[in-house]
């Protein structure tokens, strides 16, 4: 199992690196000046090479990437090129943010999702049909219009909820509890139909495997058969969907963290965008990357756990 | 004396997976003549199928010959093997997977002769007289596989691999998949075949009796290695191999009951497939043997009956009972 | 397509309809999109605004309709450069293998791991100017997932036997590809380009939300949920159509992505007669005359089967076994044999109730010991199951749970039908499984069950199956899968077992002769019947239905004579719903008369202890009889 673990961890890093390279690629190969970028149309000259020079942007291009590493590997990110604030400090204030949204939102879809899974495949009928159709719906729908439609619903008509905001854990835990539950919703509503239908799939095609039918002619009770038997082989599919829905949750965050104000990697990644803020966007590219590969390596422990074959790879 | 159609010689075929290497087929020889059926007798694992493949230029040989007509084919590329494609055909095990069930028989059947100088006019010609030949009707060649069933499937396989006229038909289990009432059709297609043209076959399957009935000659395969070989009547009523007659012995026979059943050494815990060790390859479950059974590995020296067996202890050890001409039943 | 699927052919026209409307705004448009009118701002839909007016009193169906062309042109920028990228590479990489398939594929799992939207926002900060470039790298990061499926399309049809037999005859390489994989890879890819789609809609949709795609006073639609969400308060019905839309085109890419799939595997997957049946229209089979009465079964026997008939499918009844009677005494072995088709499993699974789907027992009774085995339900059942009868399966690795020990599994079987500790259960395993003749049972049960050989499976089944020591074991085909030398030792196994524990078995085969081995008395089946019945060496030298006769006669023995053809028995078995009202076996039989074909043959005594449905079996016998005498 440690195997499976250490080569996982390898595999990252060649990913990281990847990832921590592109915005220097780009950069070098976009025509313009990203520190002209920066300073605006009516910047000088001058203030314009100032300004390159600060960001090494005449320094060659490996020389550029190695510095940079360099600073990263020490913890150091560098500064906004917008506010001068610490890249570092920015991020490790906002991550909270978006790890309460995103762990909240899978947490939520997986719960809900298993559920209404196995209901649809032990029930079947028209319960399946209706998984199949809020599973298209949940898929369709933008989620960031759902998210606006919630608050338009919730909050502006019947005020139960705050529309935006975001409360810290630390001062009120049942305030930051409100102010999420929108926004996990939100997130939530692609990743339950999804993982739903998943679920109701895999079992399905794993009740009818001839063990459980042996296992039944031996007279085990049923619900033995399907919780520790049918959920158990099933369950594999469901993690490895869990894993790519957490992971489009990420991205998904950019949306919903914009539409409910909440200061997270998400809104931050927006906004420095629109700024050409290229220092702060390659420390929310790594440190995503890093999240990415933390859900993978929990998805992959997963399976060694579920699954004896794969504790030997 | 003229020179074997297909001559195989110390061959051996290695598998590599990320873990360890697989020896599915291990130093060996064999010989087709003109118009000879050799009939290829193992257990899953036994690597037959793998031989058969080899043939076929569908496995790569890790090492050996393989001399077909005179020509060493070994490791011809997929180019070169295009040159003589219409001389060895095959027939497989599952039908239905063997006809691409998208395309119309006609042009599966037509891809036999891709290759060929026929004219669409002739190809077609021929294409009609087999179907004929197999017993199909002529619409057949309009329909797609999926309306056919298992033996008409099989048939049209047969079909397919003689619209080219080939010398050598690799027939691998053919009848293995096929239900007992309808296996006979095929079988007595293909023994009709044999004995209306000069074919030669490589017919491959784990029945002995279906073998034996089909084969001028026939080889033993265990792991990979030949352990007896001969004229099909003495390797199937009189062998010398132990595992030859253990397999004798097991093969049901309407009638016996309760016979002595062969003393086999435990099952091995785990996997079949290990890697290649010294020895012979029957020593773990072999209930005759001795010690230099575990080190040596035997080699085929010519016995007593007109067959060929791979033991250290022929010709010396006892013959046990195996001797079936019916008259011992109930 | 229309006539099965409505759903998906509406949603191909919807979408036809919105992309040509949106491409011809120009010519649609009630208004221009960016004419202002300041009088009538954030009105509700009406009959001279469809869809509304915003802010500044533009009109919404019309920005729609513009918005939609920018959107639709940007989603199918992205969408093509995905379909360039996944596609040829997907097939190279299914196709050659190889190294050339591992260095695409690391690639391609670096590409998994990126998070879309934030690359695609670090493309857009440092191409501020160009939009394009951002679509197009949007569409790389959407390829990846797509490649992996068209490469695994690609590899599994590279491995199909057809590919194979197309090496084989000598086919190119190029013409390989094109004939056999192409076709079949077009599905998957046009399934997963519906998909890109979807996504690349949405991905743009969310871009424009951003802000990042149309330049003010140009329109997206996702720029109009911005202006709708900043006037949320005032009037939500910009939030509503431009949403709207967008998910109405994503939903209906969805629904011809889904019947697009159904449609491709159809094409090639070899349906099953009775679901092909279905198709072609319901056919109720009527209910056949009503068999005899049942005969009384005598008071000792174990199994009781009487009139025994079972159907398969959801409306319809597909007979597959019909008017099947037997007994079984304690301690006896009887064969159930029958080729593929015939319906032997279905009867000997609706024993233990453990019928498969929509399978169920239309007519008929089974009584175990005096008690209905068809009334069992809850409790009752599942101590009957494994407790009275036990079950062993064909296929030894399919019926172990792979991610359970082998050891667990038994001792779950025992704890389910006694109150014993764990310590206990775990001995009773070990010394089960030593009973099976399995070498270093304690050992074996703290394996896997991929870590044991098949003939050790299927010992650990029977193991299991007599655990609760049930009075009759029903083995289906119980050494099918198995080597001959192993089959044997099973059939020996078995054998043992019974003799030991008092057990009756009942031992479903297609094979005669392995029947002959184990069982005093057999069944043979055709076509969903019984066709003869009573004791094993009867059916075999001296049988009393033709095709009892064709069986043992038709496969090679050791004795069977080369130079003579095997008896062939011409034609196929009748699929169910295609039995004929009369004898099933007539028409492939060689001795049939006119009275064969003229009604139903019931089941007739024939004999001691035996039956026949063969109206010329007393004169079977007899001729028998006068070829032995004269031999």
């Amino acid at each position: 199992m440690t195997r499976l673990i250490v080569r996982r961890l390898l595999l990252a890093i060649p990913l990281l690196i990847v990832v921590s390279m592109l915005t220097f690629v780009l950069t070098a190969v976009a025509p313009g000046n990203p520190a002209a970028a920066v300073l605006g149309p009516e910047a000088s000259a001058k203030e314009v090479d100032a300004l390159s020079h600060e960001m090494g942007l005449d320094e060659p291009l490996p020389n550029q990437y190695m510095t940079w590493a360099g600073h990263a590997v020490t913890g150091d990110l560098g500064e906004s090129l917008v506010s001068s604030e610490s890249v570092g400090e920015a991020l490790s204030s906002r991550l909270p943010v978006t790890l309460s949204l995103v762990i909240g939102s899978t947490a939520i879809s997986l719960l809900f999702g298993v559920a209404l899974g196995m209901f649809s495949a032990l029930r079947g009928g028209s319960v399946g049909l209706l998984t199949d159709v809020l599973a298209m719906l949940g898929w369709a729908i933008p989620s960031f219009w759902l998210g606006l439609m919630l608050i338009d619903l919730v909050a502006v008509n019947l005020h139960w909820l705050p529309a935006t905001g975001y409360v810290k854990f630390g001062e009120s835990p049942l305030d930051w509890a409100r102010s999420l539950i929108l926004p996990w919703v939100t997130l939530a509503a692609l990743g339950i139909t999804g993982i739903a239908k998943q679920t109701r799939d895999s079992m399905r095609e794993v009740m009818g495997r001839e063990f459980i039918a042996s296992l039944r002619g031996g007279g085990v009770p049923e619900w033995r058969i399907v919780l520790l038997h049918g959920l158990r082989n099933a369950a594999i599919p469901i993690v490895t969907v869990t894993g790519v829905f957490a992971i489009a949750m990420l991205g998904g965050a950019v949306l919903v963290e914009t539409v409910f104000a909440m200061p997270g990697l998400g809104a931050l990644a927006v906004t420095s965008a629109r700024a050409g803020d290229l220092t702060m966007l390659q420390g929310i590219v790594v440190v995503i990357a890093v999240l990415v590969v933390i859900i993978n390596l929990l998805v992959d422990i997963s399976y060694g756990w579920l699954n004896p074959k794969a504790r030997l790879a | 004396m003229p020179s074997p159609l297909l001559e195989i010689d110390d061959l051996s075929v290695d598998f590599r997976t990320r873990r360890r290497t697989v020896r599915a087929v291990a130093g060996l020889s064999l010989r087709i003549e003109l118009g000879e059926t050799l009939g290829l007798v193992g257990e899953s694992g036994s690597g037959k199928t793998t031989t058969g493949r080899a043939v076929l230029g569908l496995t790569e040989a890790t090492g050996g010959r393989i001399v077909f007509d005179g020509r060493d084919i070994t490791h011809a590329g997929h180019k070169q093997r295009r040159i003589w494609a219409d001389q060895i055909r095959a027939v497989f095990q599952d039908p239905f997977a063997s006809l691409n069930p998208a395309r119309r028989i006609a042009d599966s059947l037509l891809e036999g002769v891709t290759g060929s100088r026929l004219t669409p006019a002739d190809a077609r010609a021929r294409m009609a007289q087999l179907l004929d030949r197999v017993s199909l009707p002529a619409a057949t060649a309009d329909r797609y596989p999926t309306a056919l069933s298992g033996g008409q499937c099989q048939r049209l396989a047969i079909a397919r691999a003689l619209m080219s006229s080939p010398r050598l038909v690799i027939c691998d289990e053919p009848v293995s998949g096929l239900d007992v009432s309808v296996q006979a059709q095929v079988l007595n297609l293909l023994r009709e075949l044999q004995r209306e043209s000069s074919l030669s076959f490589l017919f491959i399957g784990h029945d002995l009796d279906v073998v034996r009935y089909m084969s001028d000659r026939i080889a033993v395969l265990y792991r990979g290695q030949i352990v007896e070989e001969g004229p099909a009547e003495v390797v199937a009523t009189r062998p010398s191999h132990p595992y030859t007659q253990a397999l004798v012995a097991a093969t049901p026979e309407i009638g016996v009951r309760s016979r002595p059943h062969p003393r086999l050494g435990p099952e091995r815990l785990g996997d079949a497939a290990e890697e290649a060790t010294a020895g012979c390859p029957y020593v773990e479950r072999c209930p005759l043997a001795i010690d230099v059974c575990r080190t040596e590995t035997p080699a085929l020296r010519p016995g007593e009956a007109g067959d060929r067996v791979a033991c250290h202890l022929h010709p010396e050890h006892p013959n046990v009972n195996t001797n079936i001409q019916g008259q011992e039943s109930k | 397509m229309v006539r099965r699927r409505p759903f998906a052919a509406f949603a191909l026209a919807l979408l036809v309809l919105v992309i040509v409307t949106c491409v011809a705004a120009p010519l649609v448009a009630p208004y221009p999109p960016d004419k202002t009118n300041l009088l009538s701002s954030l009105q509700g839909p009406s009959l001279s605004h469809l869809a509304g007016t915003d802010k500044l009193g533009r009109d919404t169906f019309s920005r729609l309709l513009y918005g939609g062309r920018l959107t639709l042109l940007y989603a199918a920028i992205v969408s093509g450069v995905a379909l360039l990228t996944a596609v040829p590479l997907g097939l190279i990489s299914g196709y050659r293998g190889g190294p050339v398939d591992r260095a695409i594929m690391s690639v391609n799992d670096i590409g998994l791991a990126l998070p879309v939207l934030v690359v695609v926002l670090v493309v857009l900060s440092v191409f501020s100017e160009y939009l394009v470039i951002a679509m197009a790298a949007l569409g790389l990061l959407l390829a990846p997932p797509m490649l992996r499926t068209v490469r695994g399309a690609a590899l599994a049809v590279r491995r199909e036997l057809f590919v194979d037999a197309a090496v084989v005859a000598g086919l190119s390489r190029p013409q390989i590809v094109f004939r056999h994989i192409l076709p079949r890879v077009r599905g998957p890819v046009l399934v997963q380009s519906a998909i890109v789609a979807a996504l690349a809609v949405q991905f743009t949709v969310g871009l424009s939300f951003l802000g990042f795609v149309a330049n003010p006073p140009e329109a997206s639609w996702g720029s109009i949920i911005a202006e709708g969400a900043q006037v949320l308060s005032k009037s939500s019905w910009m939030l509503l159509f431009g949403g709207g839309i967008t998910a109405v085109v994503v939903l209906c890419l969805g629904i011809v992505g889904d019947a697009l799939r159904d449609i491709a595997v159809g094409s090639w997957t070899r349906e099953s007669t009775a679901a092909s049946r279905r198709r072609r229209g319901r056919r109720r089979v009527a209910a056949e005359p009503p068999a005899p009465a049942p005969r009384p079964a005598s008071s000792a026997a174990l199994l009781a089967v009487r009139g025994l008939s079972i159907a398969f499918g959801e409306d319809e009844d597909l007979l597959v076994a019909r008017d099947v009677n037997f007994t079984i005494e304690p301690g006896q072995a009887v064969g159930l044999v029958g080729e593929s088709g015939c319906g032997k499993t279905s009867v000997a699974r609706s024993i233990i109730r453990l019928l498969s789907g929509d399978g169920r027992v239309v007519a008929g009774q089974i009584e175990f010991d005096g008690r209905d085995v068809l009334g069992l339900s809850g409790a009752d059942l599942a101590s009957y199951r494994g407790g009275s009868v036990g079950y062993v399966a064909q296929m030894p690795m399919a019926a172990l749970d792979p991610t359970v020990r082998v050891g667990p599994q038994i001792e779950e079987v025992l704890r389910a039908h006694e109150s014993i500790s764990r310590a206990e259960a775990r001995e009773r395993t070990i010394e089960l499984l030593a009973k099976v003749r399995l070498p270093k049972p304690a050992e074996v049960a703290r394996l896997y069950p991929h870590e044991i050989s098949g003939g050790m499976a299927q010992r650990v089944s029977i193991a299991r199956a007599v655990a609760a020591k049930p009075r009759l074991l029903i083995a289906d085909e119980p050494t099918t899968a198995l080597d001959v030398t192993l089959q044997a030792a099973i059939l020996d196994l078995l054998r043992n077992l019974g003799r030991e524990l008092g057990m009756a078995i009942l031992l479903v085969s297609h094979d005669l002769g392995v029947v002959s081995e184990l069982c005093d008395r057999a069944m043979v089946m055709y076509a969903g019947e019984i066709v003869e019945q009573g004791p094993v060496d009867d059916l075999l030298f001296a049988p009393a239905h033709p095709y009892t006769e064709a069986l043992a006669a038709c496969r090679p023995s050791s004795t069977t004579v080369r130079d003579r053809p095997l008896l062939v028995i011409p034609g196929q078995v009748p699929a169910p719903g295609d039995w004929p009202r009369h004898c099933h076996f007539a028409d492939r039989c060689s001795h049939r008369t006119e009275q064969c074909v003229q009604r139903p043959v019931p089941i007739e005594p024939v004999g001691k202890g035996r039956e026949s449905r063969c109206v010329y079996a007393t004169e079977m016998l007899r001729e028998g009889t006068r070829e032995k005498a004269r031999a």
